[in-house]
Order: C-alpha cells, then sequence, then structure tokens
C-alpha cells in the first residue's frame, strides 16, 4: 500500500511538470504582449521595451522557465502581472468561492441524480425510467452557458425570485471574498447574511449542477441495474426479501463504487466547468480570475489555476482509485 | 494511473468486439428496437439533410437588412431577425453544416490520436507504453476548458483551433478505451499466429489489433461528437471560436447575450439547434452501446 | 501529503478488519472533503490584512451600490489606466485628486488641490498656490512638497516611488522641465515650451496626488491601499469584483452624504442592467445602448445622458497596400453608411462623423460631415478610378463590446461597391501588438478624451509616433499646425488652426470618421446629483440619496 502511494506520488510529479511545462510555454508563445496590456493603447514602444525588461519578458524562454520552476518547487509562482501580488495569494484567495459553488452543485447532483437513478433503476423501463433518461440526456445535451442565461432572464429578472449575480448583496457590508460565506455566516449566527448568501448560491449552482445530475443519475441507474443482476441478489431475492429491502441492503452498497468514481472524477470537471458559470454569474471565483487573467494576458496567474487544478485533479483521481481498492476487496494495490 | 473502473468498463464494451456478420445483425436488430436509438438515428438523419440539402433552400446566413432587425418570429422569418436584420432561420440552417463539421473533425482528431496513442501503448507495455499514458494523463490533468483557453491563446482564435482543443479534450477517453482493448485482444491466439507469420508490429496493431477493438472505440466517439460540440460552442461563447459573420452556433449564442431580455429568438434557437444535436449524437451513442453490448447497461 | 498517511492508515485498519467498509467509507470521505476545504480557509486565513472574514452587517448609514463593467486591479493612479478603466473610476476625484478638476458634467475646469495659478508671461511658468489646510486619509498635511514628490515619481524614472505603467506621465506631463516646491504652499512648474494645455492635463486621473507618507511606507505596494485627499477614502477590496470606500469626515469641501460606495465589477451588459432592474445595484455605468429606451420608461429608475468625448474610426495605413492608393480610400469613405451604424449598433443615440474633434469641443465642425457623404454610385466609381480589380483587404478590429458589429456592418457595406473586407477580429493585447507593429491595413478603433481639449486628439492621433507607425502618416503642415494650436492662448485663433488641420487630414482621407456615441448612465430613480460626464469619470462628493 506505501509503495503503492510512493509510486502514484512518484508518477504525480512529473504529470505536473509536464502540465507546467504545457502551460507556461503555450501561455508565453502565444501572441499578445501583456506589456501591452499592462500600459495600455497609449505606450510608446521605448516604455514598451522597457517594461519587458522590468517584468523579464526579454529573458530567453527556457531560462524564464527554469526560474519559474526555481519559485514553483518553494511554493512562490512569482507575482502577477496586473497586479504585483503574489500568484498564491491571488489564486489561493479566489478558491473557496469556486469550492463552495462546485461542493454545493455536486451536492444539488447527487440530491437530484441519485433519487432519479434509484427510481429509474427500481422502474425499469416504466414512464419514469424513460422521463428520468429524457432528463439526463437533455442535462448532457445542454450548452452551460445557455441555461445560465436563461436561469437570469426567467428567476432572476422575470420572476425576480433570486440574486442574479454576485455572491452577497453589496449593501450587507459582508466580504464577498470571506471563504464558504454561507457556512461562515451560520456558524457566527448572521443569519440575514447567510439567508442572502444561500440565495445567491443557488443559480450559478443549478447550472452548474445540471451536468454532474445527469452523469450521477446515469451511473446510479446503471450501477443498480447491473448490481441487481448479480448472483447473490437474486439468491436474496429468492430468499423472499422486498425489492426494496434487497435495493437497500445489497445493491445499493455495491453500485455506490462507479457512482463514487463518476462523483470524483466528474469533480475535476466540474471545477474547470466554473470558469464558465463564473463569468456569466460573476462569481468571484477562480474561473472568473482565470478569465480576467486571460483577457489581461497575466500568464502568471493563468499557470497558477492551471497548476492548482491539475493538483486538485490528481488528488481526486487517487482518492477514487483508493476508495476503490477499499471497497472492492478483488483490487489490490502492491 | 489509470482509474481501474474505466478499464473495467472498456474490457466488457471489448468482448463484444469480434464482429462476425451474425452479431451484427442481432446488434442491429436489437438497435431498431430500442425507441431511444431510432430517435437519435432519425434526429442525425434530418441534421445531416439540414446541414447538406438547407443552406441552398434558405436565405443567405449573413445578408444584413438593417431595417428589419431585432423581428421576432412571423411568417417572414421563422426564428425572427438579429441584430442587423439577418435571418436566424436561414443562420440556424447555415449553421448546422459547420457545427456539424467542427464537431466531426475534433472527435476524428481525438479518436486518431488517441486510438493510436492507446493501441501503442497497450500493444508495447513497457517504457513506451508508460510514457504514451503518461502523455495521456498529463492531458487529463489540464482542465478541459483552460486546455481549449490555451490552445486558443496559442493558435489564435478561431474555428481551427476550437477544434485542435475539442480533439484534444476528447483524446484521453479514447486512448484509455483503445489500451484496455488492445491489453485485451493482444493476448489473443491469432496475434500469436500472425507474430510466427513474421508479420511486423504495425502490420499486427493495423491488421489484427486495430479492427478488433474499435466497435468500443465508435460509440464513445458517437457520444464524443456532442460533447465535442459543446465545447466548440462553449469557445465560441467565450470569444475564442469562430469568428463573425460565421453563423457558428455558439458564436451566435454569444453574441445574442447581448439582446437575451429584449430579443430572446436571437438565442433561443441556435441553443435549441445545439441541444438537438447533441442529444441526437447522445441517443445514437447509447443506443449503439446497447446494442453491441447487452450486458453493459449504462 | 498528510491525507495520504491518514488514508493509508485507514485502508491497512481496513484490510486488517478493524475497520468496517462502511465506516472506512464515511471516514475517507470526510478526508476527500475536507482536506480541501481545511486547506483553503487555512490560505485565506493566512492571508495579510484579513485576520477574520469580516461578515458583519453595515449599520446604519446610505451605501450606493454602482457597477462598472471593468476589473479594478491596482489603485496608484499614476498607473491606473494602464490595467483598464476599472481602476481610474473609484480613483477619479473620488478617493485623488488633482490641482484642477472639471466640473460634474463638463469640461469646463475649476480649482481642486490648487487654490488657484498663473501662467508667467512667456508662458514658460505656471506658479500653483496649494490650497491650505487639507490633509490626506492618513493624516499627513498637504503641502507643495508633497505635490512635488507626486509630479517628480512620474517625471523622473529614476525616482524611487516611479512604477512601471505609468504611461499617461507621457501626456501629463508632456511639456514639464521642472517641478519645485518654491514656498510651503506654492509650486512652481517650469515647461521645456510655452503651453496652454498643463492646467487641463492636471485634472487627469494620472495626476491625482497621494499621500508620499503612504508612498514611503507601502512603496510599489501602494496601489493595493490608495491614500489620498478625496472625499471618499478606500476601505477594502476584493480585486476583480467589489471594492468598498467610506466618505472622508474631514474633506475639505464638507462631507459627502453618501457614507459608503461600494463599485462592483459586473462585466455583461445584460447582467449589469438586470440587477438595476431589480434593485441590487443603484448605479448601473455604461448602459447598452438598445437598453436606453426601457431604462427611460421605468417609473424606478432614471437614464443620464450626455456627450461623450469619444470618436470613433476607420483608419487605414497608408503605407502598405492596399490603402496607399488615395482613391480606394476615398472610395471607403463614401461607401460607409454611418446611419446604419447610428441605428444597429447605438440604437440612434449616436452622432455621425465629421471631423476628427468630437462635439461640445472646440474646433468640432458639423459641416465637415458634408465632405464624404454616403453615396455607393461614387464610392464605385472612384474603386474603378482606384485602378485596382477586386480589392480586398483585412479589417481588423476587437472582439469586445460593439466592435465586431461595426465591423460586419462596414464589411457588408464595401461588398456592396465591390470591395472585400475579411474581418480579423483580435483581443485587445494582439490588436494592439498589430496595430504597433504597422501591419494593420486597416483597422477600427475609437479615441476617448483625457482632457477636454481637442489637441487630445489632433496632437495625439495625427502627430505624435503613433500616426506613423499605426498609420503611415505624417503630414508637416498638419504638425505645424498642431504644435502651434498647444501653444496659442487665443480661442478664436486655435478653431483656425484645427479647421485648416481638419480639412488636411480628411483631404487624405487617412481615415473614416464614423461618429461620436452618446453615453449612458442608468440610475435608480432615488439617486440625486449624478452627473453624464464628458471625460466618463463618475464622482460621488455631490450625490445622494432619497
Amino acid at each position: 500500500m506505501g509503495r503503492y502511494l510512493l509510486r502514484r506520488l512518484a508518477i504525480a510529479i512529473p504529470i505536473l511538470f509536464g502540465v507546467s511545462a504545457i502551460a507556461f510555454f503555450m501561455l508565453h508563445t502565444a501572441g499578445g504582449d501583456p506589456a501591452v496590456l499592462k500600459l495600455g493603447a497609449r505606450a510608446t514602444p521605448e516604455a514598451l521595451a522597457k517594461l519587458r525588461h522590468e517584468m523579464g519578458l526579454d529573458r530567453p524562454l527556457l531560462v524564464q522557465y527554469a526560474d519559474f520552476l526555481a519559485g514553483a518547487v518553494r511554493g512562490n509562482l512569482g507575482l502577477s502581472y496586473r497586479s504585483n501580488t503574489p500568484v498564491t495569494q491571488e489564486v489561493l484567495s479566489r478558491f473557496p468561492a469556486t469550492i463552495e459553488l462546485a461542493v454545493t452543485a455536486m451536492a444539488l447532483a447527487l440530491l437530484v441524480g441519485g433519487p432519479l437513478g434509484i427510481l429509474a433503476a427500481m422502474r425499469r423501463r416504466s414512464v419514469v425510467d424513460y422521463l428520468s433518461s429524457v432528463g439526463v440526456l437533455i442535462g448532457i445535451s445542454v450548452p452551460t452557458f445557455w441555461l445560465g442565461m436563461i436561469f437570469i432572464i426567467v428567476f432572476g429578472l422575470w420572476l425576480g425570485w433570486l440574486p442574479i449575480s454576485g455572491r452577497i448583496n453589496p449593501r450587507l457590508g459582508a466580504d464577498p471574498s470571506t471563504p464558504f460565506l454561507t457556512v461562515a455566516a451560520v456558524w457566527q449566527g448572521n443569519w440575514v447574511v447567510a439567508a442572502d448568501a444561500a440565495r445567491h448560491l443557488i443559480l450559478p449552482a443549478l447550472t452548474l449542477a445540471a451536468w454532474p445530475a445527469a452523469i450521477v443519475a446515469r451511473m446510479t441507474r446503471a450501477s443498480l441495474i447491473e448490481a441487481m443482476g448479480q448472483d447473490y441478489i437474486r439468491t436474496a431475492r429468492g430468499k423472499g426479501l422486498s425489492q426494496g429491502a434487497v435495493l437497500m441492503r445489497h445493491a445499493f452498497r455495491n453500485a455506490l463504487l462507479p457512482v463514487l468514481t463518476a462523483i470524483g472524477l466528474e469533480f475535476g470537471t466540474l471545477l474547470g466547468g466554473a470558469v464558465v458559470t463564473e463569468t456569466i454569474f460573476s462569481w468571484p471565483g477562480l474561473g472568473q480570475l482565470t478569465v480576467a487573467a486571460i483577457s489581461a494576458r497575466d500568464y502568471q496567474i493563468v499557470q497558477g489555476v492551471v497548476l492548482l487544478l491539475a493538483v486538485v485533479f490528481l488528488t481526486l483521481n487517487l482518492l477514487v482509485d483508493l476508495l476503490y481498492a477499499a471497497l472492492d476487496p478483488r483490487i489490490r494495490y502492491a | 494511473m489509470s482509474a481501474p473502473v474505466r478499464d473495467r468498463a472498456a474490457d466488457a464494451v471489448s468482448l463484444a468486439a469480434p464482429d462476425r456478420p451474425r452479431r451484427r445483425w442481432r446488434a442491429a436488430r436489437r438497435f431498431a428496437r430500442d425507441p431511444g436509438a431510432v430517435a437519435g438515428a432519425l434526429l442525425l438523419l434530418f441534421l445531416a439533410m439540414v446541414a447538406v440539402a438547407g443552406p441552398a433552400l434558405v436565405r443567405d446566413p449573413i445578408a444584413q437588412n438593417i431595417p428589419d432587425r431585432l423581428q421576432p418570429p412571423s411568417a417572414t422569418y421563422w426564428f425572427g431577425t438579429d441584430e442587423l436584420g439577418r435571418d436566424i432561420f436561414a443562420r440556424v440552417v447555415g449553421g448546422a453544416p459547420i457545427s456539424l463539421a467542427s464537431g466531426l473533425a475534433s472527435v476524428i482528431i481525438g479518436l486518431a490520436l488517441g486510438t493510436l496513442m492507446g493501441a501503442v501503448a497497450g500493444y508495447r507495455e513497457g517504457r513506451l507504453g508508460l510514457a504514451l499514458m503518461g502523455a495521456v494523463d498529463l492531458l487529463l490533468a489540464l482542465p478541459a476548458i483552460l486546455l481549449a483557453i490555451t490552445i486558443a491563446a496559442r493558435v489564435g482564435a478561431g474555428l481551427p483551433a476550437a477544434m485542435v482543443a475539442a480533439g484534444l479534450v476528447g483524446l484521453p477517453a479514447y486512448a484509455r478505451l483503445a489500451r484496455a482493448s488492445t491489453l485485451s485482444v493482444k493476448r489473443r491466439e491469432m496475434i500469436d499466429a500472425a507474430r510466427a507469420l513474421g508479420a511486423s508490429d504495425a502490420a499486427i496493431l493495423r491488421r489484427h489489433i486495430l479492427p478488433n477493438i474499435l466497435t468500443p472505440l465508435i460509440v464513445q466517439a458517437t457520444i464524443g461528437v456532442g460533447s465535442a460540440i459543446l465545447l466548440v460552442a462553449a469557445l465560441g461563447f467565450l470569444g475564442l471560436g469562430a469568428q463573425p459573420p460565421t453563423p457558428e452556433w455558439g458564436r451566435m449564442l454569444s453574441d445574442a447575450q447581448r439582446y437575451i431580455t429584449n430579443a430572446p429568438w436571437i438565442g433561443i434557437f441556435p441553443g435549441l439547434a445545439i441541444t438537438l444535436t447533441v442529444l441526437g449524437f447522445n441517443l445514437a451513442g447509447d443506443g449503439l452501446r446497447e446494442a453491441l453490448d447487452p450486458t453493459a447497461t449504462s | 501529503m498528510d491525507d495520504s498517511r491518514t488514508l493509508n492508515s485507514l485502508v491497512r485498519r481496513l484490510h486488517a478488519g478493524a475497520l468496517s467498509r462502511r465506516a472506512f467509507l464515511t471516514r475517507a470521505a470526510q478526508i476527500g472533503l475536507a482536506a480541501p476545504i481545511a486547506s483553503a480557509l487555512a490560505a485565506v486565513a493566512a492571508r495579510p490584512g484579513s485576520a477574520a472574514p469580516s461578515i458583519a452587517l453595515q449599520n446604519g448609514g446610505t451605501t450606493l451600490v454602482v457597477a462598472i463593467p471593468q476589473a479594478t486591479v491596482q489603485l496608484d493612479p499614476a498607473v491606473a489606466g494602464s490595467n483598464g478603466y476599472g481602476d481610474v473610476l473609484p480613483l477619479w476625484d473620488n478617493i485623488t485628486e488633482g490641482l484642477t478638476r472639471f466640473k460634474p458634467g463638463s469640461i469646463e475646469l475649476e480649482p481642486a488641490l490648487a487654490a488657484s495659478w498663473d501662467t508667467s508671461e512667456d508662458g514658460l511658468q505656471v506658479v500653483f498656490q496649494i490650497r491650505p489646510n487639507v490633509s490626506f486619509h492618513d493624516g499627513s498635511p498637504l503641502d507643495a512638497k508633497a505635490v512635488a514628490v507626486n509630479f517628480q515619481r512620474q517625471i523622473d524614472e529614476n525616482n524611487p516611488f516611479h512604477f512601471p505603467g505609468m504611461t499617461y506621465a507621457d501626456i501629463v506631463f508632456a511639456d514639464v522641465e521642472k517641478v519645485a516646491a518654491t514656498g510651503d504652499l506654492e509650486l512652481t512648474v517650469t515647461l521645456s515650451r510655452p503651453t496652454i494645455l498643463l492646467p487641463g492635463n492636471l485634472a487627469i486621473f494620472a495626476a491625482g496626488i497621494v499621500s508620499p507618507t503612504a508612498l514611503q511606507n507601502e512603496g510599489e505596494n501602494f496601489g493595493q491601499q490608495p491614500i489620498g485627499t478625496g472625499p471618499f477614502k478606500f476601505q477594502s477590496w476584493t480585486k476583480d469584483v467589489e471594492l468598498v470606500m467610506v466618505a472622508n469626515d474631514g474633506y475639505w469641501g464638507g462631507r459627502p452624504a453618501l457614507d459608503r460606495v461600494v463599485w462592483r465589477t459586473i462585466a455583461d451588459d445584460t447582467v449589469r442592467l438586470s440587477e438595476l432592474k431589480t434593485g441590487g445595484i443603484d448605479v448601473a455605468n455604461q448602459i447598452d445602448l438598445k437598453d436606453a429606451d426601457s431604462v427611460e420608461q421605468d417609473a424606478a429608475l432614471q437614464l443620464l445622458t450626455g456627450p461623450f468625448l469619444n470618436m470613433q474610426f476607420l483608419a487605414f495605413n497608408e503605407a502598405i497596400a492596399p490603402f496607399d492608393n488615395l482613391a480606394l480610400r476615398q472610395a471607403v469613405q463614401h461607401a460607409v453608411n454611418k446611419q446604419n451604424i447610428a441605428d444597429a449598433a447605438f440604437f440612434g443615440r449616436y452622432t455621425l462623423g465629421a471631423g476628427p474633434i468630437a462635439p461640445t469641443l472646440l474646433g468640432y465642425d458639423a459641416g465637415l460631415a458634408e465632405v464624404y457623404p454616403y453615396d455607393p454610385e461614387k464610392a464605385k466609381a472612384l474603386v474603378a478610378e482606384s485602378g485596382l480589380a477586386n480589392p480586398s483587404f483585412e479589417l481588423t478590429n476587437r472582439t469586445n463590446s460593439f466592435w465586431p458589429l461595426l465591423g460586419q456592418l462596414i464589411q457588408a457595406d464595401l461588398a456592396a461597391v465591390g470591395i472585400t473586407a475579411t474581418i480579423n477580429g483580435l483581443e485587445d493585447a494582439e490588436f494592439f501588438d498589430l496595430l504597433n507593429a504597422g501591419q494593420a491595413q486597416a483597422f477600427l478603433n475609437d479615441w476617448t478624451w483625457d482632457n477636454g481639449d481637442p489637441d487630445n486628439v489632433m496632437f495625439s492621433l495625427f502627430t505624435a509616433p503613433r500616426a506613423q507607425t499605426r498609420m503611415g502618416y505624417k503630414h508637416d503642415r498638419v504638425n505645424e499646425l498642431n504644435v502651434a494650436a498647444q501653444q496659442e492662448r487665443d480661442p478664436d485663433q486655435r478653431v483656425k488652426m484645427y479647421a485648416e488641420a481638419q480639412k488636411l487630414i480628411l483631404d487624405d482621407a487617412i481615415m473614416v470618421i464614423l461618429g461620436y456615441p452618446q453615453r449612458a448612465i442608468g440610475a435608480a430613480a432615488t439617486v440625486q446629483n449624478l452627473q453624464v460626464s464628458p471625460v466618463a469619470d463618475l464622482t460621488f462628493r455631490e450625490v445622494s440619496l432619497t
């Protein structure tokens, strides 16, 4: 087990290395000069050359990359081109907002997708099954950004039920960068802020949840059906246990494996998908930061985000595999 | 660092791989009896017809008519007009070949490269295989949208960049599937026989392995077209895909966002077109999978 | 890797039978969920300046929420503007002030931190009397020395407070040779040549005066917590998201009515408007003109419009083919249907283009619109005259906002007269790269005035070096006139000079002057005294909420 973990870590390092190299070289050879953006349309060529020098952009790429790596291994990802503040600080300060959104979306996806999948599996080829399949297919076929805009128009503008953008009503005076604002407010007993923050969370979380909800429903249904076809289930049923009891006691536990796997993997996708959702809802998370950084050619920030998400992805992948090993005795990692 | 569940699933699908006429016939019958699959196939057939014949039958999708701009759907303009007075029906129809082609092209890029990498990695399990799959994992660790944005930033915004990006995003799935299937296929006797007869590695890969691993890949690719179309559209939405006045659906949606409160029809119809197309590929893909492998129920 | 160790032991206990699978699952899930949360929390808690997340309610007081499309990134006024306009707005005459300022809603100058000023007979010296009894938000006093520090750090590249990105120094302090505190409250600026532009230039945001004490203490980090003299004090911000400023009780001009102003960044026009309509914000800067009518008709809202010193143009590069051909440039002038642009892109809230100088400015001449009337037939004739068979070129525009729309409209107009334009949409960075390299055959761009003087466009676009790099344009007589107008004190004489220069520029057909858009601000009906400024600043010192 220990050796397995070590090996996984040993693989993770070159992957992170590769990710950083790809991100670095692709971004740095992309068109668009960060100096131009920093100085604006009115800058003179001399001023641009001077700034490029100050930013170290006139050095050979390999030197710049070596410099970046040397800092990165010490946890220093350099300074943001735009604001001159440390990249790690900017990126990590935005991470909690994204995690809050992603965790909420995943929870919604489980709450909706799980029961839907179970229901569909229990009543196979029934109206419920077909309806849920249609729902699932629509969930994975609708463009996220389109769904988000429609939510804004319908629930925000027409019906006026929910706030449209941001994380909190600014008039309340709460810091919008507070990590886990909703939870923090509940914790402090500040119900006004908690309720407002929760209301702000609903539309973006629903938008982001559409895809994983469909995946969860589909995986739950499929693995439940597979599990119920197994010999021991038939045995259990033969012993006269009710279908519900069989489902809950036996099939469900075994069906959990692939569902968990899907969730773990989807969570990574979810963080990436947050780019679009956060842009639409002005959600102050990583995605919004990334889009802002890309349009300003702030490579430093983009690199930081890519690296962070790669670490999260690798960690999730590892956890999923370990869970899998733990739950399925047939799989052993030596 | 392969997650075992996916490889297992791949193995399960690949069991159906050895294609014999009788199996094929049975699969076709199963497909025809699945209402979802038939609906998907019909939808795709309809879209293909629209894409091929449609553009010749509608107005010029880029012809402007300023006095008629922002008109709601009517008998003259079935889907209404956009901010430049262009016929949205003509643009949705005219965009069909573009969106379909971009989805297909991305999948072909991802499928070809992924299959090659996966098959070689499966056939040569040693250092080469490890390196190839390492590269695949690397792609997987880059979040899809970020990878796409980076590529678009590199080669310049435009449809080709978006297609390459969507292709690379899909690549890991094909590579893993191809590797898993190859691992199971290469243990068969016919491979040993071919090798004993002096066939080269390339020939074995081409003649014996590839035909036997193709089925699950094609199923995956059918569903992949849908995701690719969605990703190309998302890139168009972020301004990194097709450039105006090209009537690409994602781009149209992105431009429509500005008018969504004043003239929602500008965005509703291309959005529906994307949803229906992706739906078609998903239905057909699911049906194909069930038909080819009745034991895999997902 | 603490998590893996914990997980590892969990797995070992599971295999040893010490742990049920369900218990393992629960614990592992806890680790899986808790780890990223804990690390993120720790990271944020460790952030300097935010000891404990403040989610306390703001009790009492009036808060105004204003939304702008641009992001706020750094708040040193001398550097602001280089990161986009988002940084400029909260600073400009809100947090920091200059020696002079524009009266709200106009381009008329009035004294700000300078109580008065005098220009010497030869026009080479300007002496400012600094306003007495003014102090910075950090309590340090404003005097001539403090102002001198602020100017010198922009002029002198070796000054310890000269930071990268002080682009506007070239514009604001263009002809300034020396700055000296010649008394406690007397500042003498020596010019290298006589120019009448200095007092106006000092009203530009980049000439905002900041606390030298804070500069000393913060160094390059000054832009993270600006200290000025303005009616509002910077309180807190989340970059790109939200910035809070509060009333300055000791403001020299009297405490503002608003207690707090929150600046939110909402990039999307539709979302910004929806927030305004649903009461999420009080002021929406830059209303998309297509929505102006609906804001106007909403009883709970008010639409504030006014002229905006902005000029949109289609420029040619006459150094490279095909626009080295005068007849072709003239053909395009007649081919572009400016009325279509006004209707389709700006919903009628647009003045059709005449000369480079925008309406309300000295030297604007509506009659210049008659030089190149919309006339496709004449355009076709000119294409024929150009001797080019099927001329084609690449039309470069930015991909944000209304630019792609303008590009497509012009593309269609040109197609109608037999000129093929391929649209090359670029993001800002690539766009300006291409322009600065002199590689764009023709491009769509605009110019927003920083001050209220026609010189700001006439010199900057047609005489400054960028005229030659971007458009291959160099005209001796135009340059002569533009420089002379900088020194001329008699407005009538200046009008004559600019009339001649504009005429020459139009004769060369170096750019199609498309038009001048209006600017609209949407506000709740409860917002009082908010003015639309022609130079696009947004000041709140006189604004109140009912």
